[in-house]
């Protein structure tokens, strides 16, 4: 990029399910955002992330909508799909956007509304960014996609169940300190898992997962105020940079990998944002990991390159990986507590770490965080985004 | 009888069930199409209970195979207990039905 | 006047109790499962009042037509009606009702889980489902549903069989049955909890409190903005 990208403010709803409809979550995201920057008619460009209105809402469009209810045109505005990834995406393009000095502030707005369709449609909704040939038609859905992962990663590295519902412990003890998550309960291992009535309480969704190893489905949004230098340090925030970014891609169909357990596009975009920001992973205090899955926190956790390959667990095991443990990972729930509006997600991640680093994630916040990472994990693993985040002052 | 299809690159050999413009192996552009059969064997699989709309099944199994040669694909698993590395035979069959439409596919049993 | 109401008065089955169960959920909370005495029925008539409003998943319909069934109970005017609580230290978490068709055949009302995303709801369709079966020894019981959502997983999750003939009595809906075949294929899935129950715990669930209107419906409606 020609010249540093700050976050000048960050915002988002609560998640879980939102009694207005789509604009009016992607409103409240961006006046939050705007709000904290105190930076609203500055604005040159608006970028919006979201994956599925057009089939779960009817609606297409959203740049512009938003900006009508915003009443910022002429403003250009323009919608981001990239799956589950679209809110990292988006604000990889609005940083661009700053980062090129094509505008001096970007507005990012991820958005999603899950919950007007019933669960089963909303499961054939993700299930669309399957391949539709080779995937879609035979039923897959993404725990599918993650159950078949699971089984292979679990059996090459000694992962029991029991470690995949600590990551749900983890992520749900996290949940209850953030008043933005979907769920804000803990969960006790007997209940999950060592009792027999775990049977009811924690159902097979896709095996060997179980409920608790899966995001739910949820409604929110998320917003971003990027802009330069300059613009950020009028608001008399602490200054947090954008100081890498990196994206890849995978096959589309997951079996088409040589060995489906290589996540290639998360090792790849963390390679390239740790490079682009000049730190190691050992240099991180704090991360937001994609968790759709339970297995994918630990998968991740050792792909993005935090812990060696197959020692994810035994981290997570030994509290490396909770809240005053050597590296938090997903403080604010993860998608597994906070929930995952699909568009939302990416811009959420960001927003969590902008917060950490400035100090202000309340109960859950991580010590002296000064440099934080998110992996923001589209398709099952095909398209794939990473940013680093540094606190500068 | 309905075919589910499978590539091979004409210049280096590389079978693939999906259909690509170039080839993932050598970027090659010229493929020639045949149907996919025979035996196969079990690399992963999951038992899926929380289904779309369009199944009323409890659950479905899923899995993910590798052909003879060497060709890979994901199809429906008719067997009770799969084990990763068994050996599976495919055949065509409805996976899904869509707007009352039957869609077939690999089923491996 | 006495005698009139004689008349009215539903002839009653001495019925086998429902022996109460508990259940550790998710939260590692334990909810005790117990049948409710007729004397309790104003405390969950204050319960389902509450819950007359909530659009949300048809918690209005179902509490008000549970609201009736409870009172048709308490008045006299419903015969062999049951009903069964989820209860954490004493508080009501969710409640199923029912009544006996004839000794054979069960109809299932109602079900209502007062907090979110702890499976309240399946414990005790699963627990009223146990009481027709295996205590009330019938060969099958009668269901339909207003909820959908509700429904179609109990319909693919026990697989239960069509009744186009049968008339249930909460109108000219589908009607849909659990045989006993049914239930004993989907018992070791469904079906949980340990019995007997501890003195202890059941002196804390001897009295049923139930939260104060707005928490409740906080609960259930979730933080609706
Ligand atoms: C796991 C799953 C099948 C459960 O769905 P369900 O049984 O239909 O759950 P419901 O929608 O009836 O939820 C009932 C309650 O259970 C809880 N709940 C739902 N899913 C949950 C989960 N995965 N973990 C914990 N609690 C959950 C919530 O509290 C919910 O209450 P709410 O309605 O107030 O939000 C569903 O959450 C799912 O499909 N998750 C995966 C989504 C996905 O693949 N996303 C894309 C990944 S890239
Ligand atoms: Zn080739």
């Amino acid at each position: 990029m020609l010249r540093d990208v700050y976050i000048a403010g960050c915002g988002m709803t609560g998640f879980g399910r939102a009694a207005g409809d789509l604009l009016d979550i992607l409103e409240e995201a961006a006046l939050a955002a705007t709000e904290d920057a105190g930076i609203f008619s500055e604005i040159e460009s608006v970028f919006v992330a979201n994956m599925g209105a057009g089939i779960l809402n009817h609606m297409s469009g959203l740049g512009s909508a938003l900006v009508d209810r915003l009443c910022l045109y002429p403003t250009p505005a323009e919608l981001v799909e990239n799956g589950p990834a679209s809110g990292g995406s988006a604000a990889k393009i609005g940083a661009y956007a700053v980062g090129s000095g094509a505008v001096d502030v970007a507005l990012v707005v991820g958005g999603e509304k899950m919950r007007a369709v019933t669960g089963w449609e909303a499961t054939d909704f993700v299930a669309t960014l399957s391949h539709p040939q080779a995937e879609y038609i035979y039923g897959v859905t993404l725990p599918a996609l993650a159950g078949m992962f699971a089984r292979l990663y679990m059996e090459k590295y000694g992962i029991t169940p029991e470690h995949l519902a600590r990551v749900a412990l983890k992520n749900h003890e996290n949940g209850t300190k953030n008043p933005y998550a979907h769920i804000q309960q803990a969960v006790s291992l007997d209940g999950i898992l060592n009792r027999p009535e775990a049977v009811v309480n924690n159902p097979w969704v896709a095996e060997p997962l179980r409920m608790f190893d899966c995001c739910p489905v949820s409604d929110g949004g998320a917003g971003l105020v990027l802009c330069s230098k300059e613009m950020a340090e009028k608001t008399g925030k602490p200054l947090v940079k954008i100081s890498g970014i990196g994206q890849a891609t995978d096959t589309h169909a997951v079996h088409e990998r040589e060995d489906p357990i290589e996540l290639k596009a998360v090792q790849l975009a963390a390679k390239k944002a740790f490079e682009e920001a000049g730190i190691k992973p050992s240099d991180v205090d704090v991360a937001e990991l994609h968790d759709a899955f339970t297995i994918l926190e630990i998968a991740e956790s050792e792909q993005v390159g935090f812990f060696e390959r197959g020692t994810g667990h035994i981290a997570l095991e030994k509290g490396e990986t909770s809240l005053g443990g050597k590296l938090p990972i997903n403080p604010s729930g993860g998608l597994k507590a906070r929930g995952h509006p699909v568009g939302a997600t990416g811009v959420a991640q960001l927003v969590e770490i902008a917060w950490q680093l400035r100090g202000d994630a309340g109960e859950r916040q991580v010590k002296n965080a000064r440099t934080g990472f998110t992996c923001n994990f589209g398709g099952f693993g095909n398209n794939v985004l990473c940013f680093v985040l540094e606190r500068e002052n | 009888m309905t075919e589910i299809s499978a590539y091979t690159c004409k210049d280096c050999g590389k079978r693939t069930h999906v259909r690509h413009s170039h080839c993932p192996a050598c970027k090659g552009t010229s493929f020639d199409e045949a149907p996919l059969s025979g035996k196969a064997k079990l690399l992963t699989f999951t038992r899926v209970h929380a289904l779309s709309l369009a199944y009323e099944d409890r659950h479905i199994t899923l899995g993910i195979v590798e052909f003879e040669d060497g060709c890979r694909a994901l199809g429906r698993l008719y067997v009770d207990d799969p084990r990763i590395g068994m050996e599976l035979t495919a055949e065509i069959g409805t996976v899904r039905v869509h707007e009352l439409e039957e869609v077939k596919g690999l089923c491996f049993k | 006047m006495a005698q009139l109401e004689e008349v009215l008065r539903p002839q009653v089955w001495e019925f086998p109790p429902y022996p109460a169960k508990s259940i550790m959920l998710a939260s590692g909370e334990t909810m005790v499962v117990r049948q409710a005495k007729r004397e309790e029925v104003p405390v969950m008539l204050k319960a389902a009042a509450a819950l007359t409003h909530v659009e949300r998943d048809f918690y209005d319909i179902v509490a008000a037509r549970a609201y009736a069934e409870l009172l048709g109970w308490l008045r006299y005017r419903v015969r062999d009606e049951y009903c069964l609580v989820g209860l954490i230290d004493g508080l009501l978490v969710g409640l199923v009702n029912g009544r006996s068709l004839s000794k054979k055949v069960g109809v299932s009302y109602h079900t209502i889980a007062m907090r979110r995303g702890l499976r309240i709801g399946a414990h005790l369709f699963a627990s009223k489902m146990e009481y027709h079966v295996e205590y009330l020894g019938q060969q099958e019981v009668y269901i339909v549903a207003e909820s959908p959502i509700g429904f179609r997983r109990w319909m693919i999750e026990y697989g239960l069989e069509k009744r186009p003939q049968v008339h249930h009595e909460l109108g000219g809906v589908m009607s849909w049955s659990l045989t006993r075949d049914l239930y004993f294929a989907a018992k070791d899935r469904l079906v949980v909890g340990e019995r007997p129950v501890s003195d202890e715990l059941l002196e804390k669930s001897a009295t049923i409190t139930v939260l104060e209107e707005d928490a409740l419906i906080q609960q259930v409606a979730g933080k609706l903005k």
